[in-house]
């Protein structure tokens, strides 16, 4: 895909920064497991925390493809950088922006767009994973309040979030149709954090537990009406696919970029590791994958911004973008050899990273049932 | 009836291993991959359980077993602590065996003793594909031998107070013993990714002085020596690699039958079974191929080539099954709560170890064309 002038413009914006700034820290976020809090205040500074919200709102008034783009410039040079930009911009500002109502556009989307604040998503839970229908956090409306009880598990920045979108259920026998999403504040009386997961990858990424016993919320802060949750949340991790789609795509491409630039290496008889048939074969398989991968990505996000329906390509962009971003990953480390699996470089940090992108947002068997469903029909 | 049949005395090893990795190793492989090493007194153990010395003729000490027990003992270590596996098969496959192929009566009198009564040994992986810059060379000056130089990756180098090197010399490669010493000394500018317990760092060498008693193999014939070490030490990674595979087989399966989603177990999906056939399809296929070429090497057979074929085949499933298993774990499976994200950390390490797939590869092609 050809991109315009302002797209490559603000591409290669991007791209300076995440090479001049984020580009040297990375492996020291992920050996350390260190959150990229720097890296939140100069993603605010550059406009860079809420890409396609309308400027009156706080964001930058651009589209999803610049947030896409921004997102896999980031996750080309780290993931979890990478990631905290995707969430907070798809699943914590998104749903306020989609669904909110003024007054909550004015007292939150504005904080969140302008980077003031980091926001979350908090769905999963450690029984409903895949089946996000499935949910036990329970919403009881109570004159002017909601009580929430229950807990959510995986939740990316949740313990450092200033606000979370959360659902809940208010009837769980209606199934999907008992779910409403709730506005809540880091700091409200009877919302707690669980423990913070320890992870293959992104390292420098939170992903937390929240616990809700009798936490009290007022009625605003529901978002849409009572019994939207679950239009929200698919409407959500529709758009959240594009930009993990994206992520997936840059940690690939930063892989390829290790591999090639390693391969001018001369091995131990002189010769730079790239005079090598199989390497020249390997870098031209995962260039051409990448390549498709960003096709997918940017078409999906172009639908989208064109008003289009874009649910199957974003499934298939997710899809794609992670199963090659492994496969280029673990390319990288086999160029790399022994040097590969230690981090020296950053390779192996790279397939850790990868892998989630198979399974956070809807796995991959998840896409392939979004995929088929909009091919043969429900 | 199978074709692999494992002895009375293969089963008794295989029942005990697992016994102790049971009691010992399963309750502490989390603290394991925290403190990136396995406690003292675990190897200790292992040491007197004679695994070390496996492979050490009886009349040095050993246990004077075969390669196949060897590969029977790895497997079932391999399911509960890939790490120490991995130490036990550089001790027999790199050290005792360049040794006991190599060494002078001296020498094997010596070392071969040493690891019986206890000592583990380190070994510094040579590949003419990797980058340079990575490698020992020998040099003389005044009638004395000096090594210098360094590679960020050295096995059992933690553990090992004594290390085989190959190092570059003339036009050649030699192969030497050398001691731990303030000259030769562990570097530790690298963490690999996976077999974090195995204590797998660099070394460096400052001109360390190099013994004329301690050269195991003079530099006309190292490489081909270098070749013949690494296509034995790749039964052994295929036995680990087997293990790791059925690791993460069982976890997928148990797993799968207690997750519900969708109100079921989701093993009841055709996704996640297809999933745990290709595991269990996997590990079938490996186990053939790995017993295939112990056998073949406890024969006096030439193994060189099903070597190759069995790690090719066994670490590319582990690296697969582990990667299909966090998938099957979902969510779960990213974390360190369950074993499978551990299992894909050092089945990618162990494949990289054994050889590149290109690699690998390209010796099959250049074996059956010529």
């Amino acid at each position: 895909m050809i991109l315009s002038d302002a797209h490559r413009q603000f591409q290669a914006k991007v791209r300076g920064f995440a090479e001049k700034e984020v580009a040297p820290c990375a492996r020291d976020l992920d050996r350390d497991g260190e959150f990229p809090w720097k890296f939140v205040k100069r993603l605010a500074e550059l406009q860079l925390t809420a890409i396609y919200v309308p400027k009156e709102y706080g964001g930058a008034g651009l589209d999803t493809l610049h947030y896409a783009i921004a997102v896999e410039e980031i996750g080309r040079v780290c993931g979890s950088t990478g990631i905290f930009l995707a969430a907070h911009s798809s699943l914590g500002v998104f749903p306020i922006y989609y669904a909110g109502n003024e007054e909550q556009k004015q007292k939150w989307l504005i904080p969140l767009a302008k980077g003031e604040k980091i926001g979350s998503f908090g769905l999963t839970e450690p029984e409903a994973g895949s089946d996000a229908a499935a949910t036990k956090t329970t919403a009881k409306r109570d004159g002017d309040k909601y009580i929430l009880n229950g807990e959510k598990r995986f939740i990316t920045s949740g313990s450092v979030a200033d606000v979370i979108i959360v659902t809940a259920t208010q009837d769980p026998s209606k199934g999907y149709q008992g779910i409403s999403a709730f506005i809540v504040e880091k700091g409200t009386p009877g919302f707690t954090y669980g423990k913070d997961e320890e992870k293959l990858g992104l390292h420098g990424s939170i992903t937390s537990e929240l616990i809700f016993e009798d936490c009290v919320i007022p009625a605003n802060n529901l978002l849409g009406e009572e019994g939207d949750g679950f239009k929200i949340f698919m409407e959500t991790l529709d758009g959240g696919r594009i930009s993990i789609g994206a992520l997936a795509l840059g940690i690939g491409q930063g892989a390829l970029d290790a591999a090639v630039n390693f391969s001018k290496s001369n091995n131990k008889s002189g010769k730079p590791l790239s005079r090598s048939q199989a390497v020249q074969s390997m870098i031209a398989e995962m260039a051409t994958d990448i390549e498709a991968a960003r096709l997918l990505v940017y078409q999906a996000a172009a639908l989208k911004d064109a008003g289009m329906p874009y649910v199957k390509e974003a499934a298939m962009a997710k899809y794609y973008a992670s199963t090659v971003g492994m496969k280029a990953a673990d390319m990288a480390i086999d160029i790399h050899g022994l040097l590969g699996i230690t981090d020296a470089y950053p390779v192996e940090r790279f397939i850790r990273d990868e892998k989630l992108m198979e399974i956070g947002e809807g796995t991959s068997e998840i896409q392939k049932i979004v995929i088929a469903r909009q091919i043969l029909g429900k | 009836m199978s074709i692999i049949k494992m002895n009375s005395e293969q089963k008794l090893i295989r029942g005990e291993i697992r016994k102790f990795a049971t009691a010992e190793l399963d309750p502490i492989a989390a603290d394991i991959e925290k403190d990136c090493r396995i406690p003292p007194e675990i190897v200790k153990k292992i040491s007197q359980m004679g695994l070390f010395g496996f492979t050490v003729p009886e009349q040095y000490g050993g246990s004077g077993l075969n390669v196949t027990t060897l590969c029977v003992a790895l497997e079932e270590l391999s399911k509960s602590c890939a790490s120490l596996a991995l130490m036990v098969a550089v001790n027999n496959c790199f050290v005792v065996r360049s040794i006991s192929e190599f060494g002078s009566p001296q020498i094997k009198d010596k070392y071969l003793k040493r690891i019986s009564n206890g000592s583990i040994g380190g070994y510094v992986p040579h590949t003419e594909t990797e980058i340079a810059g990575q490698e020992f060379k020998i040099e003389s000056d005044g009638g004395e031998t000096f090594l210098s130089g360094r590679s960020d990756i050295a096995l059992n180098s933690a553990a090992a107070d004594f290390f085989v090197i190959p190092a570059l010399h003339g036009q050649g490669v030699a192969l030497y013993i050398v001691d731990k010493s303030e000259s030769f000394m562990n570097s530790y500018s690298i963490r690999t990714m996976g077999m974090c317990g195995a204590g797998v760092t660099g070394v460096e060498s400052k001109r360390a002085k190099l013994k004329e008693e301690d050269r195991l193999v003079e530099e006309a014939k190292g490489r081909e020596a270098v070749q013949f070490l690494d296509d034995h030490a790749r039964i052994s990674f295929s036995s680990i690699a087997l293990g790791l595979n059925e690791a993460a087989l069982d976890a997928s399966i148990k797993y799968s039958k207690e997750r519900k989603q969708f109100g079921r177990a989701i093993c009841e999906f055709p996704m996640v079974r297809d999933m745990l056939s290709e595991i269990k399809v996997s590990v079938e296929r490996s186990r053939l191929l790995v017993y295939e070429a112990a056998s073949r090497t406890d024969e006096n057979e030439d193994y060189s080539q099903i070597a190759r074929m069995a790690c090719l085949t066994s670490c590319e499933g582990a690296v697969f099954s582990a990667l299909k298993a966090i998938q099957i774990h979902g969510g779960y499976g990213y974390t360190r709560d369950y074993p499978v994200e551990r299992h894909f950390r050092d089945a990618k390490t162990l494949q990289v170890l054994g050889g590149r797939p290109v690699d690998l590869k390209s010796k099959i092609a250049e074996e059956i064309l010529s």
